[in-house]
Parts: C-alpha cells; sequence; structure tokens
C-alpha cells in the first residue's frame, strides 16, 4: 500500500498579486525541473498544508501549491468581495504563467475537484493530466445531501449539533441560515457559527472518528475563512450558470488523462458523484475506495492518489 | 475492527543485549539451563550474539543473548536491555499491510530476509504522525512461519467471527401449524432449563440460519428459532396470503403457549427490530429484554432511502443493476415497480426480479462491501428459493406499510415499553438502516441502551456488532 511521501520544505515561495484586492499565497517543491503539477485544496476556502505536498514524489514532481482567494496565507484573509470560482480559474492561469509553465498536472479533491474540472473545461490545454477526489459537481442534489438530509441519515448526532443553534423555522435552508450568522457584523456571532460549521464537516469526513479535527475546529484562523467562504459559495451556487454546467463540459474533456478516486464513505460528497462524472468522462480511471470516508488521509485514498501520480510521472497515462 | 487476514502465532524470540556477551550467557545457559544451539555474527548488524532455545518444535522460542560488535555505534543493540520480541506470523505479507492500512509504523526496510532465513519486518517503538500506532516503546519482530508452524495451526477461515458462541445443534426441532395452512418450522438450542429468548430473523421472508444460534451462551440460554410465515423452512414457502406483522405477532405467542414457556428475552435485528417492537408493544407482559440491531420501522422515508434514493448515493454501482430492471416510466416507484414483477404470474419474471431485489441488498450490507461472485453469476437454486421469499414477502409488507397504522406506530406507542430493559446496537456505516432509524428509536426511548457501532454496516456479523451483541446476551445471563 502507496503512503506519502516523506515531509518536504518548498524551495521557492512567494505572493502573486491577481487583483487589486486579491494577493496568493503560493509555493514550490520537488524537482525544480520536473513534471509540473499544481495541488488545488479544498473548502472552498481550506487553504493548503505541509501534507499536501506528499502526493508527488519530490524527485519527479515541480508540484505548485497555492492558497486560494482570502484563505490560509493569501490576504485579505476570509475575503468574499471579487471572490468566485471564475475569478479563481484565472488566477490559476496567472500563476501558471507567473512561473512559466506550459501545461501542468491538475490535482484536487472535494472543492478541488469541482475546481479542476471549471479550469480543465476553461483551458483544456494546459492541463496533462487530471487526478480527483471526493467529487463534487456542485449540483443541486449534492448540495441537498449533505445540507438537507443525506449525510444525517448517518450522522443524526453530528447533523443534530449543527442545526441545533438554528430556530426551528430556519432549518429547512441551512445554506441561507449559516450564510447570515457568517456574514454577521458581530464578530462572536461569525466565529461561533463558523466553528459549528467546521466541526459538522470534520466529524463526518472519516470513516473512523478522527478526534484531532475537534482542536483544529478551535481556531478561528482555520474556521473563519473555511466556513465563510464555503458558504458564501454554496449561497452562489458555486457561481455556475445551471447546476449541471460542470457535467456537461466534463465531457469535453476525452483527451484528458484522469483518475478518479472516491471513498465508498465518503458522506460529504457520495460516491454517486464520482459515478456520474465518470458517466460523462468514459476514458476515466475511476476508483472506489472500500472502507474510505471523503478525506485525502484516508490509507486507501492515499494509496490510490500516490499510485496516480507516481503513474503519470512514469508517463504511464493509459486507463488502467 | 473487521476480521484481520493474518494471525499471531506465537512468540518467536526474545533478544536481549547488554555490553558483555558472557554475562547474558552465564545467566541463561549455566543458571537456567537453557540450550544453546548456535552463535552470529554480522558487522551491519553490530551483533555478535549466542542464540539459545527454549521450549518444544515446532513452537520453540529463540533467545538472542546480543553484545554490541561496537557500543559506540547503531544499532545499539544493548540499548535497551530488553531489545525487542519476534513473533510468529502466519502470513507476512498480508499483516504488514493490513497493519500498515491502519496506521502501524515499521521501521525502514519492509519485509527482508532476517538471520534465519525467514522474511522478517519490524514494527517500530515509536509512533509518527502518519502512523501514530506503534510497539509502545517496544521493537517488535514479526517473522513469517515457515510450513511446519503453518501446519500445526488451523487456518483463519476456519476461524468463527470473534464472539459468536461456537456452533451448536438444536436439541429439539418442530413444526408448528399456525394460522390459514401457515406451518412454522422451529428449532431449540442450548439449555432446556436455561433463560428463554426467541431470536427473530430479518427480511421479512430471511429465514433463521445455523449462525443466529450463536448469540447466545448456549449453557444459560433456551435458545428458540422460527423461520416466519412462507420464510426458509416454514410452508408454503413465499407466500403473501394471511402474512402481516400481526400474524406474526400472534405465532410469536402461539410458539411462546405451545413451548410452555412464560416470558423470554426477545432478539432482533432488521425486520427482526420491527417484528419485535411490535410483539413486545402488544405483549409487553411476555418480554423480559429486548436486545435489537440495525433497527427498522418501516416509516416511508426508511423505504424511500433504502428503494428509492439514499443508499443508492453510497453504492451507485451496486444501485445501477437493480435500476436498470425497471423500463423508464416506473422508476420514479421502484418499489411499485418491483412488486409487480414479484407478484407477477410468469416464474421467469419472478425470479429475475428477486435476483435483483435481493442482490442490492446483499451487497450493501457489510462494510467491506460485496465479496466473491456478484448476484447473478451462477446462482443456485437455494439462491434463488432464499432471494424469492425474501423479495416477495419484503416487497409485500413494504407496499402495505408493514401493516402499521399509523405509519410511525411504533415510535407512537414506545410508552408500552419503556419499562422494559433494552439494548439497542446500530452500524454508524449501515447504509440499509441508517443510523438515523436507530437514533430516533433511542430518542424516544432514552432508558434503552444505545450502542454505536463505528466500524460497522448493517449485517449482524460485522465484528463489532457481534461482540456488542453477545455482550448484551451475557450481561442478561448475568456472566
Amino acid at each position: 500500500m502507496r503512503t506519502l511521501y516523506p515531509h518536504v520544505e518548498p524551495w521557492d515561495s512567494g505572493m502573486l498579486r491577481v487583483s487589486d484586492l486579491h494577493e496568493l499565497y503560493y509555493e514550490q517543491c520537488g524537482a525544480p525541473d520536473g513534471k509540473a503539477a499544481v495541488f488545488l485544496h479544498g473548502g472552498p476556502g481550506g487553504g493548503c498544508g505541509d501534507k499536501h505536498r506528499r502526493f508527488f514524489d519530490p524527485d519527479r514532481y515541480r508540484a505548485v501549491l497555492f492558497d486560494q482567494r482570502g484563505c490560509g496565507r493569501s490576504r485579505p484573509h476570509a475575503e468574499l468581495k471579487d471572490n468566485d470560482t471564475w475569478a479563481l480559474v484565472e488566477d490559476i492561469e496567472r500563476l501558471r504563467e507567473h512561473l512559466d509553465i506550459d501545461r501542468w498536472m491538475v490535482f484536487g479533491g472535494s472543492w478541488g475537484s469541482t475546481l479542476a474540472l471549471a479550469y480543465a473545461i476553461a483551458h483544456p490545454s494546459r492541463v496533462s493530466e487530471l487526478v480527483l477526489r471526493g467529487v463534487f459537481t456542485f449540483t443541486t442534489p449534492e448540495l441537498e445531501w449533505f445540507y438537507g438530509g443525506g449525510t444525517s441519515a448517518l450522522f443524526p448526532d453530528a447533523w443534530d449539533d449543527f442545526v441545533g443553534p438554528l430556530p426551528a423555522e430556519e432549518r429547512d435552508d441551512v445554506i441561507e441560515a449559516y450564510h447570515q450568522r457568517l456574514t454577521s457584523a458581530d464578530p462572536e456571532v461569525q466565529a461561533t457559527f463558523a466553528r459549528s460549521w467546521s466541526l459538522y464537516e470534520c466529524r463526518v469526513a472519516t470513516l473512523r472518528r478522527d478526534r484531532s479535527v475537534d482542536a483544529l475546529c478551535d481556531d478561528l484562523s482555520f474556521t473563519l475563512p473555511f466556513a465563510r467562504i464555503e458558504v458564501h459559495y454554496f449561497v452562489n451556487r458555486g457561481f455556475l450558470q445551471d447546476d449541471q454546467q460542470l457535467l456537461r463540459g466534463a465531457a469535453s474533456l476525452s483527451t484528458i488523462p484522469t483518475t478518479i478516486v472516491h471513498g465508498r464513505y465518503d458522506v460529504i460528497c457520495p460516491a454517486k458523484n464520482a459515478w456520474q462524472l465518470k458517466q460523462m468522462m468514459p476514458h476515466a480511471d475511476l476508483q472506489i475506495i472500500p472502507e474510505a470516508g471523503h478525506s485525502a488521509f484516508e490509507p486507501g485514498i492515499v494509496d490510490a492518489l500516490v499510485s496516480a501520480t507516481d503513474r503519470y510521472a512514469s508517463g504511464d497515462s493509459a486507463p488502467r | 475492527m473487521e476480521a484481520r487476514p493474518f494471525r499471531i502465532l506465537g512468540v518467536q524470540q526474545v533478544a536481549i543485549g547488554a555490553l558483555d556477551r558472557a554475562a547474558l550467557e552465564h545467566l541463561w545457559v549455566e543458571l537456567f539451563g537453557v540450550a544453546k544451539r548456535g552463535e552470529y555474527t554480522s558487522e551491519s548488524e553490530n551483533v555478535d550474539e549466542s542464540i539459545l532455545v527454549l521450549g518444544e518444535p515446532p513452537f520453540c522460542v529463540e533467545i538472542d543473548l546480543m553484545q554490541p560488535l561496537d557500543p559506540t555505534k547503531r544499532p545499539k543493540v544493548h540499548q535497551p536491555a530488553l531489545n525487542h520480541i519476534g513473533l510468529w506470523v502466519d502470513s507476512l505479507e498480508a499483516a504488514v499491510r493490513w497493519l500498515q492500512a491502519r496506521q502501524v509504523r515499521f521501521t525502514p526496510g519492509g519485509i527482508r530476509k532476517g538471520a534465519a532465513g525467514h522474511d522478517v519486518c519490524f514494527v517500530h517503538p515509536k509512533g509518527s504522525d502518519d502512523a501514530p500506532n506503534s510497539g509502545v516503546g517496544v521493537l517488535i519482530e514479526l517473522v513469517q512461519a515457515p510450513p511446519a508452524l503453518l501446519d500445526r495451526s488451523p487456518p483463519p477461515s476456519t476461524q468463527p467471527p470473534r464472539g459468536l458462541y461456537p456452533a451448536l445443534e438444536p436439541y429439539v426441532t418442530g413444526r408448528l401449524a399456525v394460522t390459514d395452512g401457515h406451518d412454522l418450522y422451529y428449532e431449540e438450542c442450548g439449555d432446556p432449563n436455561g433463560k428463554p429468548v426467541v431470536f427473530l430473523h430479518g427480511g421479512p421472508g430471511g429465514g433463521c440460519a445455523d449462525d443466529h444460534r450463536r448469540f447466545f451462551d448456549p449453557a444459560r440460554y433456551r435458545i428458540v428459532l422460527v423461520d416466519q410465515r412462507g420464510s426458509g423452512r416454514s410452508t408454503p414457502h413465499a407466500c403473501l396470503e394471511s402474512n402481516t406483522t400481526w400474524d406474526l405477532v400472534e405465532d410469536i405467542e402461539r410458539l411462546r403457549l405451545h413451548l410452555g414457556v412464560d416470558r423470554w428475552m426477545v432478539f432482533g435485528g432488521s425486520w427482526g427490530s420491527t417484528l419485535a417492537l411490535a410483539y413486545a408493544q402488544t405483549h409487553p407482559s411476555r418480554v423480559t429484554e429486548l436486545v435489537l440491531r440495525g433497527i427498522f420501522m418501516a416509516r416511508p422515508r426508511e423505504l424511500h432511502w433504502f428503494y428509492q434514493e439514499g443508499a443508492s448515493q453510497l453504492y451507485p454501482d451496486q444501485f445501477a443493476p437493480f435500476v436498470a430492471h425497471i423500463p423508464d416510466d416506473e422508476r420514479h416507484d421502484l418499489l411499485r415497480a418491483y412488486h409487480r414483477r414479484l407478484t407477477a404470474d410468469d416464474e421467469d419474471t419472478q425470479r429475475e426480479a428477486a435476483r435483483r431485489w435481493a442482490g442490492w441488498e446483499l451487497t450493501t450490507s457489510t462494510l467491506r462491501g460485496p465479496r466473491g461472485a456478484p448476484p447473478g453469476d451462477s446462482i443456485s437454486e437455494d439462491d434463488d428459493l432464499f432471494a424469492a421469499a425474501l423479495a416477495r414477502i419484503e416487497c409485500h409488507y413494504f407496499m402495505n406499510g408493514a401493516f402499521f397504522e399509523p405509519r410511525d406506530q411504533l415510535l407512537r406507542n414506545i410508552d408500552a415499553i419503556r419499562h422494559i430493559p433494552g439494548v439497542i446496537v446500530q452500524g454508524r456505516h449501515d447504509v440499509v438502516c441508517p443510523l438515523q432509524t436507530a437514533y430516533e428509536l433511542s430518542r424516544a426511548w432514552p432508558e434503552a441502551e444505545f450502542q454505536i457501532i463505528e466500524d460497522a454496516g448493517h449485517s449482524a456479523l460485522e465484528p463489532g456488532i457481534i461482540r456488542a451483541l453477545v455482550n448484551a446476551t451475557d450481561r442478561f445471563v448475568g456472566r
């Protein structure tokens, strides 16, 4: 079973100004002359961590990681203005040009998979391969699953804690209810609801309960951008024309070698999302990982992702 | 945790280090009298050792007395003094893979040949961020057992899932004619003078299996199992006439009277939990305790979850053949579409529908997912008989809302059984009867003990579920 590559430090990092308002943190790891890959984190608003560098063989990959608008080390912190899917897609292009990279592998999980699809559909000639995990295509049923009665079937306890702070009459539309509170003028209200929003997601992200997330959800520097930016994107339905846009667009990506890795017990983004995407991308290698939830760090998911990046580094892009 | 694909067979060695090997030999060989088999020296391992042997072949234990060639160099085989222990494993590769998947940290080097020519791999004494599980201060060598040891140990596949009592035969089997031409098969196991318990199988239509006898200590329990109307060995097979929840409830009473039992524990999972609740709410004075698993209350949202949309989100691949069998214009109500086919005059139509229906349920019942050939490949006649009863009877009951009025009858009447000692065991990752139902039952019945088994799906034979159920039945006989 493959595991993550060892910890690495970046050999380059910096801030890239992408608009009057936004500046993005980025870093490069691995081999400066290696195969280029860009890592798109989840959330949106999740930011990158050290562990994300480790999906790529440091001897063979030039791995680029960056914090999307408003999160992680990017500035302004938790900023919602000029923060939408298409701005992020263009940020990826700005970064690519800034780093003088011609094309790159695009690797993303959860919201990162959504952004990866949007980017590949907009700029297919710049994408050498796609590696997607915990697929999310921003359809209405997907939002309803997580925020309205799918996940709650298996995690009624986590759901109760999530909706508990809301008055009964507002529980029919939790995204709207949380949106109001996460954009409140009162920072205490924002903080409280950022915590309960983040806890809900983190508690159900792994097959076996990972208690270390409780501490993460006490950290406002993580939860505030994470919750605010997520809810901003959800309220705006991902800034898509219609909720089939990404699935439709995926049908045009048949020349891009693609690996889709999805946990059987991913209750945040259920396996059906990956299944539907595969119907639109018949050439893709779909792997449903038994005994795995949503997190990229589930052992079975790490195995599949590292195997995929290794394969693509070897120049093997044929479907398995 | 689910069944592991390897077994630790015994202690292979104990390795002790000291700056002076002679002192170790003096104790072990001269004073303890342990036999010395040989010596071994290796520059790369920085060791000069005496190899002693204890016990009888093939399970003898090696005692390695080690001295560092250069005490300033690594590895420092004398630190700690009790340096490492070795364990025989029947399948080293499977063990390492399985343990690594559970974040056990191994030392660099992976599996390689050890001194005696066996494959070995070392569990690190300290954990890391990615692999926090370790030897907790002890370096542990896992050693591939040679054929001589493997021949002496029973293979893992014949080992029962942990926790079930051993397989047993009934001391009596019988048939009970109830009403409307139905004839029920029943059996009794364990101790005829023991604490009575009745096992209610799932489905409905599932019938009892041999393993169902094993949740109860046979030395303490009088274990009664019965195939409900139309199921298993009861006749007429798969018959839907005069087959309702309330007929089954009265059948349980008929059986109780027939067996001369005054009151009994009621144990049931899935549909068995539904029937147990219905029976207890109707005849509360006859129920000593309730042990329930994988809770199902047959309400519309539960049926919608499994037969229309819900479980299908997590198992889209397994759901596809279930849906594909039904034409587009009927797919908005799959329950009705299958009912039409399961009650059709044409046997072939019934058979194929039953296979698809049963297949969907069987492939979603465990955490690890479907094993072996998918349903549809080489189906035996027995499989078809089983599928026919399961599918027809389930569908019949579900089309009729399990004959509950109102649909949430079991929740509304919870007061009738609140006083009965109860244990609810529910798998977190049960996608057939999702946790939500058990959660609601527990909220309405807080007096019952509610256990969420994190590592388990729907099946009663999930290891964590077996443990919890056997634990409950043991406790109720004061073990």
